[in-house]
């Protein structure tokens, strides 16, 4: 089975390459970008199956990317990842999950495999 | 006459524990990641094509220690917050007020892609007053000006037997404070251009 290919958008660059780093030895096929312009692209090369998408980047409101990337993958998962600690928050609604940094990796696979059960529609 | 309350105030207090923390929590992920990383090429040894080699193992240690630094620097810049209340009148340093004030809105800044110009005259003396209430009413201020992706300068000089903050983001601007809650200090407009926020020295 090939790997999960997963997109990483966040403007935390040394977050997110360290996470590629430790997604990828867990046998993910992962990649990061650090804002919003260059997720649109890489959506288009990378074409991920699930995307940890941070929910406050610089010029970006989350509620318009999601929709874009929707737009361009439609059955693409999406998963926030914050440090904004407010899962009331409307937002949350249109994304598959939601996780609060720091994550536990462990954890944050757990709502990947979710996701893409959900997307063969195991779940 | 404008309004202002402690409600506000503590609006204010809740809002910068919110963008402190929001912070904090980024600082800690990006540490938790890399040193999970350092870990995962222990755990992982087996399986990697090549070992890492020492700059990359030392580029990443430097990395958490500045990571570490930046979260101790606005932890200080948390605690000097909070203990501005622990009197309702004291002495203080305008620039150092001011310096702390925007440190700890860092997090809106960037969201916003908006940079911070600061000019702090040196010769400034310590006035007596609240600082936690001058904290306030900059943030209203800086507020008021703040566009995304446009600077804001913010200076301090003495005129007129007086301290003043000047803030600017080159935009019209139409604010005013006079509230009894910040007397003596009292923020207006000159020119629509510029906001400054008076105290008395």
């Amino acid at each position: 089975m090939p790997p999960v290919k997963l997109l990483i958008i966040d403007d935390e660059e040394d977050y997110a390459s360290a996470l590629v780093e430790r997604l990828n030895l867990r046998r993910f096929d992962a990649a990061a970008v650090y804002n919003a312009k260059d997720a649109l692209a890489a959506v288009e090369t990378h074409r991920p199956g699930v995307i940890l998408l941070d929910l406050f980047m610089p010029g970006m409101e989350a509620k318009d990317m999601i929709k874009t990337l929707k737009d361009a993958i439609p059955d693409v998962e999406i998963i926030i990842v914050s440090g904004h600690a407010d899962p009331a928050l409307d937002i949350i609604k249109s994304a598959f999950d939601y996780i609060i940094k720091p994550i536990e990796i462990n954890d944050l696979i757990e709502k990947v495999n979710m996701a893409v059960s959900k997307q063969k529609g195991a779940v | 006459m404008t309004n202002c309350s402690q409600q506000d105030h503590l609006a204010f207090i809740g809002k910068i524990l919110s963008l402190y923390t929001h912070e904090q929590k980024n600082h800690l992920a990006i540490i938790n990641e890399q040193a999970g990383f350092l870990g995962d090429m222990i755990e992982f040894s087996e399986t990697l094509s090549a070992l890492p080699e020492a700059g990359q193992l030392l580029s990443i240690i430097k990395s958490i220690d500045a990571q570490i630094k930046k979260s101790s620097d606005m932890a200080k810049s948390l605690n000097s917050f909070g203990h501005r209340m622990d009197t309702a009148l004291c002495s203080f340093s305008v620039n150092d007020c001011v310096k702390e004030t925007l440190a700890l809105l860092h997090r809106f800044t960037a969201q916003k892609r908006i940079t911070i110009e600061g000019g702090y005259a040196p010769d400034i003396t310590h006035v007596t007053g609240s600082p936690s209430t001058l904290q306030l009413l900059l943030f209203r201020a800086v507020m008021a000006v703040a566009e995304e992706n446009a600077p804001i300068h913010i200076k301090t000089f003495n005129a007129d037997n007086s301290i003043i903050i000047g803030i600017t983001s080159g935009s019209p601007v139409d604010f005013m404070e006079d509230s009894d809650y910040f007397k003596p200090m009292r923020a207006i407009t000159i020119n629509g251009r510029e906001i400054n926020i008076i105290i008395p020295a």
